[in-house]
């Protein structure tokens, strides 16, 4: 087969240009909304721009080596912990314990990475998940600092802008982070992983080091977003931050955008915000289901998801990961 | 001696010649109760092309991945320019310079032809699309540059993987089989280049049953049976060597 055709190549950039207009619509419409919207529309844009940060963070890892992780809300629950602690019991300035809260998480992430990452598959996945129920039994237990399951109060403040633009800033950085990675050979050699690791071993590839760095990425983003969280909401508890759900709506929405691409997270997590929104005022209680369902079907009927699904169309450009 | 020849190729047997850029000593490898590479030694100069060759199941692909750090050995060590590589990582003993294809071609499947070089260069990002174009125009695979792995033939995927391995110019090179499924025009030109690599110092160890191919690469033959060393010599005389004919060409 010769290389694609001059026509499709012209296709190819209008779709991608209609896709990057889509886009930066949204992120233009999501930053006025602050300005003009509800109290209800900036809870709703925040809890979307929230999953869309666990989304982008779950995919650096999961959907660029293909180290799919069950236990993602581990890194979010450390986040919110450290940062409430360190208000609570530091009394430390809010954006030092969000910035505290990103460097505790990516410290874990590093330190159970280190193991975790040499299982391969299933696995990995479910020693992940071990992980996050042990850090969540543990949260539980350490009565005196935690709370434990009674939760953690934080002083009440109304900062629902300030946190709505931090987390808008978690998400944007997360995107560009992203988009650094796909675009240089690093992004390449992350998918090389998810592809075939022993391949990517035998040709040089520093695996064990990327396997690390991206992990430790991700996680770093996730404990933002837990930080951002905890501050906003002012109570935290282990059974809200460190939810299965959290994870598994993360990996739906990856998977629906496209994982290991660039915009596929914030794709994946404005559609199926909107969709649960809607569907969450009518039937609360397949909400949850509805992920897992969603799941299944994308793993069958659109394994590369939505931005692969446009790239076999020829409407954005299959050698991009966007 | 020309009267003797089983005994003119075991007396070259595990032959370590002088300065050779890859040395095998003493390699062992045991699967339960199978010793797949009993007690292998053997050293091949740079600049040349070199022959493994035994029945299915003699050893020459686990050799392989016991010299390219796949997997460890249980006794016995690699050197390359005498340097012993036996405990590092696979991916140091391709940095150092030995890089090795698969018997079953192992691609990034979903990444395109040009992606699953970039993926592996090393050097200056800037120029590895060029590098990666350069190393596709060798094997002559320009035309699907831009296509997934998992949608090129068979035999393409041979060729890709040996672009992929070449990319990186590494001065010892592996090949499992690369003839396997690969047409005759391919075959020849695979033959070309690999003796203009040769031309330009690289070395290689090649395994494959299309024993005229090998015999009109190679300036020497290495015999597995078993998982040990069973001859080791020139070409001409290692096929006439009555226990690899009774081995492996039968009659
Ligand atoms: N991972 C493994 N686990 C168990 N046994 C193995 C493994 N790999 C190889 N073996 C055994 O080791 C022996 C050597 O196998 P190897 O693949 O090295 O042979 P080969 O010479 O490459 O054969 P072929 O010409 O068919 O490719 C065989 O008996 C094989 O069954
Ligand atoms: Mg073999």
């Amino acid at each position: 087969m010769a290389g694609p055709l001059i026509a499709d190549q012209r296709a190819a950039a209008r779709g991608q240009r209609i896709y990057a207009m889509l886009l930066a619509v949204t992120a233009g419409v999501i930053m006025v909304i602050p300005a003009f919207g509800s109290n209800y529309t900036k809870t709703f844009v925040m809890q979307g721009l929230m999953s869309c940060a666990l989304a982008g963070s779950w995919n650096l890892i999961s959907g660029f080596t293909g180290y799919v992780s069950f236990g993602h809300a581990a890194f979010f629950g450390i986040g919110s912990y450290a940062a409430g602690i360190a208000i609570v019991h530091g009394g430390i300035p809010a954006p030092l314990a969000i910035a505290i809260a990103g460097a505790a998480a990516a410290a874990v992430g590093l330190t159970f990475g280190y193991p975790a990452l040499r299982l391969r598959g299933p696995y990995f996945a479910v020693g992940m998940l071990g992980v996050a129920e042990a850090i969540r039994v543990a949260v539980t237990v350490a009565e005196p600092v935690t709370g434990g399951g009674k939760g953690l109060v934080l002083p009440p403040e109304d900062v629902l802008d300030a946190a709505y633009y931090a987390m808008l800033a978690v998400v944007t950085t997360t995107v560009l982070v992203t988009y650094r990675v796909a675009t240089l050979p690093v992004g390449l050699r992350l998918l090389a992983i998810r592809e075939d690791e022993v391949a990517a071993e035998m040709n040089g590839i520093q695996v064990t080091r990327l396997k690390l760095g991206a992990f430790a990425v991700s996680a770093l983003f996730a404990g933002l977003a837990g930080g951002i969280y905890a501050w906003q909401i002012s109570y935290i508890d282990p059974g809200t931050v460190f939810a299965g759900s959290l994870t598994v709506r993360a990996i739906a929405m990856t998977m629906l955008g496209g994982q290991g691409t660039v915009f596929g997270p914030v794709v994946g997590s404005i559609l199926l915000s909107g969709i649960s929104e809607a569907l969450w005022t009518r039937f609360p209680f397949i909400h949850t289901a509805l992920s897992g369902v969603l799941i299944v079907a994308i793993v069958l009927f659109l394994p590369g998801g939505i931005t692969q699904f446009l790239q076999n169309r020829g409407w954005i450009p299959r050698s991009r990961r966007l | 001696m020309s009267g003797d020849r089983p005994a003119t190729a075991r007396a070259a047997i595990g032959s370590t010649p002088a300065g050779a850029i890859l040395e095998v000593a003493g390699l062992t490898r045991r699967f339960g109760g199978v010793i797949a590479v009993n007690d292998v030694s053997f050293g091949i100069v740079a600049g040349t092309v070199t022959g493994l060759i035994g029945p299915n199941g003699s050893g020459k692909s686990t050799l392989f991945r016991l010299i390219s750090a796949e997997m460890p050995a249980h006794s016995g060590e690699v050197r390359l320019r005498g340097q012993p590589i036996t405990r590092r990582s696979a991916s140091e003993v391709n940095r150092l310079g030995l890089g090795r294809t698969f018997q079953l071609s192992r691609l990034y499947p979903a990444m395109t032809a040009t992606e699953n070089l970039v993926a592996v260069t090393r050097g200056e990002a800037k120029h590895a699309l060029e590098r990666a174009a350069a190393s596709l125009d060798f094997v002559g695979l320009t035309a699907v540059a831009d296509e997934f792995a998992a949608n090129l033939s068979y035999g393409q995927q041979k060729l890709l993987e040996f672009a992929r391995v070449l990319v990186n110019d590494p001065d010892v090179i592996l090949l499992d089989e690369p003839f396997a499924g690969v047409n005759p025009v391919m075959e020849e030109r695979m033959v070309a280049h690999i003796h203009a690599l040769r031309d330009r110092g690289k070395t290689f160890l090649i395994t494959d049953h299309e024993i005229r191919l090998i015999m009109a690469l190679c300036s020497r033959l290495i015999v597995l049976d078993h998982g040990e060393l069973l001859a080791d010599g020139d070409p001409a005389t290692v096929r006439a060597d009555a226990r690899v004919i009774d081995a492996y060409f039968g009659t």
